[in-house]
């Protein structure tokens, strides 16, 4: 049981992964990050009940406040660039390259 | 053992929702699905003896955050930018480094697995965490609140019109 759990735990953070590494809109990309996160929380809190700790959950329980923080900063973030530049493409905004 | 028949339901749905999440072009449609997932995770945890866990995923994860970014994208005007179908290098690129990524997790995950421990019923429950988190975990948990005041001031400030205004 285990096993499979901790599959779909993985298949969650790769396909968060794939989909930072794909997607150029920037509210999918902040979507594919609370992606990856929920994948690491689905880990923690499988091994808390595997070995009957309680740590486990209360850092997957850190990491939720911490996301939810993450999110409405990055939403003003994004916000500010679509003013600035009209456009929800992560490819237009590339004026910090070399 | 119908415990374990949700479990593998509920892990089934998250994962599709995962899938379907990266690879929908509309962003609603993205949230739509994340929205699944986190249902689906949420169900996960409530099985899993996560029982304070799972109400916290749902009203932060799905009636917090996914409320937000679909607020967010109401707000904006989707152009058709975002073609997932267009094939390129980068785009091919990525997808074997997602699935380079899988194969190590997937490798490391313990094909003999020991018992689940029993825990007791008091596992999970609010009164158990509210025991660690007023008690051992007491300074994090003041810290994670000055932590969310910081990003309240700091949405409000980036959310504030650039040019007139009173200030």
């Amino acid at each position: 049981m285990t096993g499979f759990l901790l599959t779909v735990s993985a298949v969650l953070f790769a396909c968060g992964v794939f989909g930072v590494l794909v997607r150029r809109n920037m509210l999918i990309l902040l979507m594919c990050i609370e992606l990856m996160l929920n994948g690491a929380n689905l880990a923690l809190v499988i091994f808390a009940r595997q070995w009957g700790n309680l740590e486990g959950q209360l850092l997957a329980f850190f990491v939720i406040t911490v996301a939810a923080a993450e999110v409405g900063v990055g939403l003003g973030i994004i916000l500010t660039l679509f003013r600035r530049r009209d456009s929800l493409d992560i490819d237009r905004f590339s004026r910090l390259r070399w | 053992m119908d415990v374990n028949v949700f479990l593998v339901i509920f892990g089934v749905t998250a994962m599709l929702g995962g899938i379907a999440t990266v690879l929908q072009k509309h962003p609603i449609n993205a949230g739509m699905s994340l929205v699944l997932t986190f249902l689906s995770i949420a169900g996960m945890y409530a099985l899993l003896d996560a029982h304070f866990l799972a109400f916290i995923q749902i009203i932060v994860y799905v009636g917090a955050v996914m409320v937000l970014i679909i607020y967010t994208i109401m707000l904006m005007d989707i152009r058709d930018n975002d073609l997932v179908g267009k094939f390129s290098v980068v785009r091919g690129i990525g997808a074997v480094v997602a699935l380079l990524l899988l194969a190590v997790l997937v490798a490391q995950i313990p094909t003999t697995t020991p018992h689940m421990a029993t825990v007791p019923a008091s596992f999970g429950t609010v009164a158990e965490f509210g025991k660690q988190l007023f008690g051992r975990y007491l300074i994090p948990f003041e810290v994670a609140s000055i932590l969310l005041l910081a990003a309240i001031v700091g949405a409000l400030h980036l959310a504030r019109p650039s040019e007139g205004g009173d200030l």
